[in-house]
């Protein structure tokens, strides 16, 4: 995996924003519009599902990271307890017409793409975290408070500056047993906590 | 056809690494300079760095105060705008980032009628009202959808403070008088 700043995400923007190019990532499979295929009739019926509130998401795959090589110390940041929040940003198969506050990026990029929140168990930083020296990369634990289940994850997305630590990716979320609707809303209200170890972005993972 | 392309491309590179700024103070003293962190430079040799992280950044705004001896930087994410501060203190730069009170969310929904979580807070530099208060608007979406401006002052507080591990001054830097639009 080759960890790199996005500093051309921009210039590709404007590219593709003056040649009339669609978005295609917000096409819920990810492809461009055209003809409707089965998979896009599939995916229909997914989004009705989706806004009626009833699809469970309970399989988003492993936490795709894994868990860091060294010890890393005592955390930098620790959120406390707080309520868990999943972010779906990053996941191809999610969209707006899903989670309204959906983004098809992500701050950090593996391979230069967006971290998708189904493979990959990351954490979302926000400027609390950002004051403890916690940067894009760094390695994170979370634990679900209720049952004491634990994924090491990666920070990997950026939040509002004042939101409370706990929003996690899809995968962190399915790893500690979290349940969640594909619009991003979690089954209760489970709680966890969030630990960040500032400057560990280099440490490889087992 | 193909130049004409790659004149485009070429232009639209610059454009977009335009983040890689250099903003100088009003005495001409210091810049401000970003590539893959933002530092302060001083006669050409880089000073102090005030953010060390600039990935998922998409823009950066910088405000230096009328005496050069503070600046304010907005480094602007797809969700959230993260203020961080640089200030002289004794001939020697620190640095602070702007955390505020965990209820001001609630609050500023309280007065707004917004509901529902924050899922974006934008905010942008305004003008200096002193040397050490600078005006910033802002813009929350809630879940619901539902959008609140507001605006407040960043003061300087000029008070002792604790440095933390990661060289951010606690407190150094303070969102005050925040007001709904």
């Amino acid at each position: 995996m080759v960890r790199s700043v996005p500093r051309w995400s921009v210039a590709i923007l404007l590219i593709a924003s003056i040649s009339g190019c669609d978005d295609s990532s917000s096409q819920p499979s990810g492809r461009a519009s055209g003809t409707p295929t089965q998979s896009d009739l599939t995916q229909g019926q997914q989004i009705g599902n989706a806004v009626s509130g009833t699809q469970l998401v309970t399989n988003a795959g492993d936490a795709g990271f894994g868990s860091p090589q060294d010890q890393l110390g005592d955390p930098s940041f620790s959120s406390g307890t707080q309520v868990a929040r999943i972010d779906t940003d990053g996941d191809p198969n999610e969209s707006t017409a899903y989670d309204q506050s959906y983004n098809p990026e992500t701050s950090g990029t593996i391979d230069g793409q967006p971290v998708d929140s189904s493979q990959y168990a990351y954490v979302v930083r926000n400027a609390a975290m950002a004051a403890a020296g916690v940067q894009i990369g760094d390695w994170a634990l979370v634990t679900n408070a209720d049952t004491g289940a634990q994924v090491w994850a990666r920070v990997e997305d950026n939040g509002p500056a004042n939101a409370p630590a706990g929003e996690i990716s899809e995968a962190a979320a399915t790893a500690v047993g979290i349940q969640f609707q594909q619009n991003s809303n979690t089954v209760g209200n489970p709680m966890v906590t969030v630990q960040a170890f500032a400057h560990t972005g280099s440490v490889p993972a087992n | 056809m193909r130049i004409l392309s790659l004149q485009l491309t070429i232009l639209l590179l610059l454009v977009a690494n335009g983040s890689a700024q250099s903003v100088a103070s009003p005495n001409g003293q210091y810049t401000i300079e970003s590539g893959t962190a933002t530092r302060i430079v001083e006669h050409g040799a880089p000073v102090f760095t005030v953010v060390d992280d600039l990935q998922g950044v998409r823009r950066l705004d910088v405000r230096w105060s009328p005496d050069s001896s503070r600046v304010v930087i907005a480094t602007d994410f797809v969700r959230g705008t993260y203020i961080y501060a640089a200030y002289l203190r004794d001939g020697k730069w620190e640095r602070a980032l702007e955390v505020d009170p965990p209820a001001l969310y609630d609050d500023l929904a309280k007065r707004a009628g917004g509901s529902g979580r924050v899922v974006k807070d934008l905010r942008a530099l305004g003008h200096w009202l002193d040397k050490r208060q600078l005006a910033i608007n802002g813009n929350l979406t809630f879940s619901s959808q539902e959008q609140v401006a507001f605006n407040y002052i960043l003061t300087f507080t000029d008070a002792p403070t604790q440095v933390s591990r990661a060289g951010f001054s606690e407190g150094a830097v303070k969102g005050q008088d925040f007001h709904t639009r």
